[in-house]
């Protein structure tokens, strides 16, 4: 038995009498005290009525004084609206211990609880339907002493229905049971134990050393298996995940006490934990385990102190998220120690977060509220970037392994540290499109890195080990390098964490300010650039390596001009280096450009020639690009090539040895120049196909190589150009000429050199056109050049020197106006011993006769002004000798005669020929044919040249055409009948020897001719031999003889008068002397063959002519004597040496 | 007796050059045959032969210059060998490298 209970029965005996009076008193008012319960029952609802402004309904109170139970029943708070009750309970059962009541002190000695219910309401604007009540419970004045023994609450419910969410959600904890003992403000010694199944999951708080008041307790609170997708809902709109499901345990230990505060200890456990993107319900990670442990959390008098918390657990990306695997096994260590609010002291942190072959994260140090600065460093060590790159709202693929090493030693702000420090390196990065790496590095390291967030990034220094990139132009001519970081249309996998969707914030994004990028340097290191280009008909392939940069001044927005120093291999070799600086905006340049030993034929597919083009380029120019743009661009400096080789196909046409151009001067678009323009042994093939055509010309035609350069082409060419003659006809009448394409459609672009120097160059020229192959090598070849441009300009001089195979030599020089101007050339050219052999295949082409010898030696003198031509050519041909190729003479055809009696005509003493012969003409004439006119003037020269000397021994007659019709010589005269030249027979035999002196290679046909004379002085010879018979024989005197003669003939006619009739008349009746005749020719042609040979002319010359007699009836009577006739030269190979040597015998008869 | 014996082989000299003068091929035909020679040689498309030196002397033909290897040297002369009135060719064409 306690104290108070025997207290009481020893008031009871004192009290007796007393007490029988009163318990009169009792009676009578037991009839009051059956009301009681009712009016308590009232007397409840009226007062919870006022205090909680809520209708209150309680069924039933049952009230025994006596044993100090209370029952209540069907008690029910309404909400204020009426809705559902606020709460509620069946039955509530309480067993008070009375006398304590008299002291003050509400003692439950038993009371039990069954099936309570409390409802509560979240509504909009985060207020509940409690929330009256909760501030009006503030003022609780001094509170009672309670205590109760025990205390049994059952099946009891609890409900929060959260209606501020979008969708409703009602959360129940139910089951609840709680068990009580000894609880009072009197001692601290009280127990309680409550379970309930709170959403599902069970949860248990055990609490002892309870007391109510102060209040005191130590409790542990145990929940196994919460479902955290209740928590989904509670995640803000704009967050990028939320928790789509998983489970919690907790087992946390805590002592709270009204003057110790709060003191809280405990663990947890987060399991198969689901985050799901907001919006879309994307899985994003999984966090299969992941413990939690809190130690030395205490609150006192609002002073907040955290020993220590950590984190540690795993997690996982989803499968749909990561590209990769090994993200599945994520770990996460995460502590914060000696964590303070209000803060006293700065609270260390650390958390590291590790995944296997995707590389670790650690943040340590020390964090405190601004304005006190914090401490944090923040090191990755081999972390994979691929697994992130889904991240990225483009669709390149960047791989790489990070490591960084970052501090920040600044206030923390709300958003973003102000200030982060450190340097940062990604290993083997990578940035790839579908299917091809475009670009790669060994390393990129960035040091000195300071972040001012989020006004400025200054990074000091940044260096690119060994970069490869790849840069490829598809078959359309576009970069598809450029869709790497084209903006994904629909969101994709995870862009979510980097471009939050809601419009919060976008207008976040958009207020933000712009931050600016300053770079110190930026170094490269060891690159390579490949080249893909599909946009040509044949691919090209190109590599650039040994790159070597280093850019300084770099900032976003751009300040100034960036220096840069660049230095590449580029395709095929060599090596080219950039210095300057470069400007962006405005555009500008001023560089140096040094290339050596650089190889041009790998870009042979830009050239748009069909040529194959291959040499070494090396440069030294100084490029300046003004802040107004292209236009106005400098390069100034020298540039050459060495080993130029142009080929067809395999073949070579062109070869330049070396070239080199100094003093070069570009003022583009309006002028290139240069000071010298040297070449060393350039080699030039020409060359004539049998069909005719040049493939040089072909070779160096411009031809379309791309889709795009054909439309820049097509942009550039403006109207069609005009055909070659036309341009050409321009030209020669000054009219001006389109120059250049210009990118800033200025005046026509000028080209000048001041000098041009050629040295040992070469020509050949080869004709498979012609009849038989014509090749013939221009060797040795200088070329001076003074003052060439095509801008208006004093003439150029020009001076070339050549020689021929053989010794033959070509001189030319003069001057040459400005080209595009009206033409204005002064020219000499002079060719010395060229061998007209060589040209054979033109000659037989042109006249069917080829030369066997002979040399050409010619100097030709032209003016042109404009296009009026005027030239005068002097040509000596030396010891011309040729010969029919082909059975129809063409040069019969130009001249009249075959060429080879002209040439035979033409050639003087020394066998040579001379001809000066001037050409004239306007160029613009489109009747004018320069080869026509060269052969008219030939044709004019060579019949005068041949008429004057045959002048002396006949005459030629010349037809309407100006073609020789015919020669005709006057024939050497004889005395009739005898072989006595007449006196003007010897005269005429005198000028065909001077004749035949002075053209040694004509040749005459001698044919004596018989005339009537001869026949009739023949016969009366004879008669006259046959009178003198007749007077020997009679001696009778000649007249007699002769009558006697002439009777015994014509013994029936009269005899003639005369003697000479007489001797006439028996003429007449002689026989024909054709011997006499005979020898008469014989002697004729010998005479005069003695007298040519005593003129000393080659009795080779002269041909014997078939003897011809004057017919009867012919006209005029013939003239005795020797027929002269030109006959062709004798073309048969000359003897050598033993024929000569065997001619030197005895003369022999040369009929 | 030196001046017997130079005129003895000057004698000498004179007939074998006049008997070797009687076979000769005649110079119009040294310049067809270069000509030829080097239009053939030009004409050749899948060798390089163009800038090949080509020298003909009584139908004895001299190849002169580089090419970039045997294939090419032999195919020059080949070439030279097929040219009517050729009789020899002396090919002292060289095969270097195009580095070289």
């Amino acid at each position: 038995m306690n104290p108070d209970t025997r207290s009481n029965r020893v008031g009871w005996r004192l009290r007796r009498p007393w007490i029988v009076g009163l318990a009169l008193v009792l009676t009578v008012t037991s009839a009051a005290v059956l009301l009681l319960p009712e009016m308590a029952r009232r007397l409840a609802v009226t007062r919870i009525q006022a205090l909680t402004n809520r209708p209150v309904q309680i069924d039933d109170v049952d009230l025994n004084l006596f044993s100090g139970w209370i029952v209540v029943r069907g008690f029910r708070l309404a909400d204020r609206h009426g809705e559902a009750a606020l709460a509620s309970f069946d039955r509530l059962a309480v067993r008070l211990h009375l006398p304590s009541l008299m002291r003050g002190h509400i003692r439950v000695r038993e009371g039990v609880l069954r099936h309570p219910t409390v409802r509560v309401v979240r509504l909009p604007g985060n207020q509940f339907n409690i929330s009256d009540l909760v501030q009006r419970s503030g003022d609780t004045g001094t509170p009672l002493d309670v205590t109760i023994d025990h205390f049994v609450l059952e099946n009891g419910t609890t409900s929060l229905e959260d209606r501020a969410l979008a969708e409703p959600r009602t959360w129940t904890s139910e089951r609840i049971a709680i068990e009580v003992h000894n609880v009072s403000t009197r001692r601290d010694d009280g127990t309680a134990v409550a379970t309930s199944i709170t959403a599902g999951a069970p949860v248990a708080i055990e609490v002892r050393d309870m007391r109510l008041y102060p209040i005191h307790l130590r409790a542990r609170v145990t929940a196994e298996g919460v479902d955290l997708g209740l928590a989904r809902l509670y995640f803000p709109p704009e967050a990028p995940v939320a928790i789509d499901r998983g489970r919690a345990s907790t087992s946390t230990s805590i002592r709270f006490d009204a003057r110790g505060g709060l003191e809280l200890e405990g663990t947890g456990r987060l399991a198969d934990v689901h985050l799901i993107r907001s919006g879309t319900g994307e899985a994003v990670a999984r966090v299969p385990d992941l413990a939690v442990r809190i130690l030395g959390l205490g609150v006192v008098e609002g002073a907040l102190r955290l020993a220590r918390l950590e984190v540690e657990g795993s997690a996982a990306l989803d499968p749909r998220v990561r590209p990769t695997s090994g993200l599945d096994r994520t770990s996460l260590r995460a502590s914060v120690t000696d964590l303070t609010w209000p803060v006293v002291r700065p609270a260390r942190v650390e958390m590291a977060v590790s995944a296997p072959r995707h590389g670790n994260a650690v943040v340590d140090g020390q964090v405190q509220p601004a304005p006190a600065p914090s401490d944090l460093r923040l090191r990755l060590s081999a972390f994979d970037l691929a697994p992130w790159t889904r991240l990225l709202p483009v669709p390149a693929h960047i791989t790489g392994v990070a490591e960084a090493d970052l501090r920040v030693n600044e206030p923390l702000a709300a958003e973003m540290p102000t200030r982060v420090r450190g340097s940062l390196s990604v290993r083997r990065p990578g940035i790839a499109g579908p299917g091809q790496t475009r670009l790669t590095a060994e390393r990129i390291t960035a040091s000195g890195l300071e972040v001012r967030w989020p006004a400025a990034v200054r990074i000091g220094h940044v260096l690119v080990d060994r970069p490869r990139a790849v840069v490829e132009r598809d078959r359309a001519g576009g970069f598809p390098v450029r869709d790497l970081w084209t903006r994904r249309g629909p969101l994709a996998a995870g862009e979510a964490f980097a471009r939050p969707a809601s419009p919060a914030a976008a207008a976040r994004d958009k207020a933000a300010p712009a931050v600016t990028l300053e770079v110190g340097t930026i170094a490269l290191r060891g690159g390579d650039l490949a080249w893909r280009d599909e946009a040509l008909p044949k691919p090209v392939r190109l590599r650039v390596s040994g790159i070597e940069a280093d850019v300084s001044g770099m900032a976003w927005p751009l300040r100034g001009p960036l220096a840069v120093r660049l230095g590449v291999v580029p395709p095929g070799g060599g090596r080219l280096e950039v210095r300057g600086r470069v400007a962006a905006d405005p555009l500008g340049a001023d560089l140096r450009v040094v290339a050596s030993n650089t190889e041009v034929a790998a870009y042979r597919p830009y050239l748009p020639i069909a040529a194959d083009v291959s040499g070494r380029a090396d440069a030294a120019l100084a490029v300046t690009v003004p802040p107004t743009g292209v236009e106005g661009t400098t390069v100034r400096g020298q540039a050459g090539l060495s080993g130029l080789d142009v080929r067809d196909g395999k073949r070579t046409v062109l070869r330049v040895e070396r070239a080199l151009a100094e003093g070069v001067d570009v003022a583009w678009p309006r002028r290139i120049a240069a000071a010298v323009l040297h070449l060393e042994r350039p080699w030039l093939l020409v060359e004539r196909d049998e069909r005719g055509a040049l493939p040089l010309r072909k070779l160096f035609t411009a031809v379309p190589n791309s889709t795009s350069s054909q439309g820049t082409r097509a942009s550039r060419s403006g109207p069609p150009s005009m055909p070659a003659g036309e341009a050409a006809q321009d030209r020669l009448a000054g009219r001006p000429e389109e120059g250049p394409p210009l990118a800033g459609g200025g005046g026509p672009l000028a080209l000048a050199v001041e000098r041009v120097r050629v040295a040992g160059g070469g020509v050949r020229v080869v004709d498979r056109g012609a009849s038989g192959a014509f090749a013939v090598d221009l060797r040795d070849l200088l070329l001076r050049a003074d003052g060439f441009s095509t801008a208006p300009a004093p003439p150029a001089r020009i001076e070339l020197t050549g020689r021929f195979a053989r010794g033959a030599e070509l001189v030319a020089r003069g001057s040459i106006g400005a080209l595009g101007a009206p033409l204005h050339v002064d020219a000499t050219a002079e060719l010395k011993s060229f061998e007209i052999p060589l040209v054979n295949p033109y000659l037989s082409q042109q006249v069917a006769w080829r030369a066997e010898r002979g040399s050409l030696t010619t100097s030709v003198r032209a003016r042109v002004r404009g296009d009026a031509l005027d030239a005068r050519t002097e040509v000596l041909l030396s010891h011309l000798l040729v010969v029919r190729s082909g059975p129809e003479d063409m040069a019969r055809g130009r001249f009249g005669l075959p060429l080879g009696l002209i040439i035979s005509l033409m050639k003087d003493q020394q066998g040579d020929i001379r001809l000066v012969f001037p050409i004239g003409g306007r160029l613009q004439d489109p009747r004018f044919d320069v080869s026509e006119a060269i052969w008219s003037a030939i044709r004019t020269v060579a019949i005068k040249l041949i008429t004057l000397p045959i002048s002396s021994i006949g005459r030629v007659r010349v037809g309407r055409d100006s073609r020789i019709e015919s020669i005709e010589l006057e024939p050497i005269r004889f005395e009739p009948a005898v072989d006595r030249l007449t006196p003007e027979g010897r005269a005429q035999l005198a000028r065909v020897a001077d004749f035949l002196r002075q053209t040694p290679d004509v040749r005459m046909a001698l044919t004596p001719v018989s005339a009537r004379s001869d026949l009739l002085e023949l016969r009366r010879r004879r008669a006259t031999e046959a009178i003198e018979r007749v007077e020997r024989r009679s001696r009778l005197p000649r007249e007699v003889a002769a009558a006697r003669l002439f009777a015994e003939r014509f013994p029936e006619r009269a005899l003639p008068r005369t003697p000479d009739a007489l001797v006439s008349a028996l003429a007449v009746s002689e026989p024909e002397p054709t011997a006499e005749l005979e020898v008469l020719a014989t002697a004729r042609m010998r005479a005069v063959r003695a007298a040519l040979d005593r003129a000393r002319i080659d009795g080779d010359r002269l041909l014997a002519g078939r003897a011809r007699e004057e017919p009867p009836d012919a006209g005029p009577a013939a003239v005795p004597g020797v027929e002269l006739q030109m006959v062709e030269p004798d073309t048969a190979p000359r003897p050598g040496i033993l024929e000569r040597i065997r001619r030197l015998g005895p003369t022999t008869g040369r009929e | 007796m030196i001046r017997l014996c130079s005129l003895v082989l000057l004698g000498v000299a004179l007939v074998v050059a006049a008997g070797a003068g009687c076979r000769t091929v005649a110079p119009p035909d040294d310049v067809r045959i270069e000509a030829e020679v080097k239009a053939r040689l030009v004409a050749e498309k899948r060798s390089n032969l163009t800038r090949l030196g080509v020298l003909s002397t009584r139908g004895v033909v001299s190849l002169s210059g580089r090419v970039l290897s045997d294939e090419e040297r032999a195919r020059a002369e080949e070439i030279a060998r097929e040219v009517p009135g050729v009789r020899r060719v002396v090919n002292t064409v060289e095969v270097r490298d195009r580095r070289e």
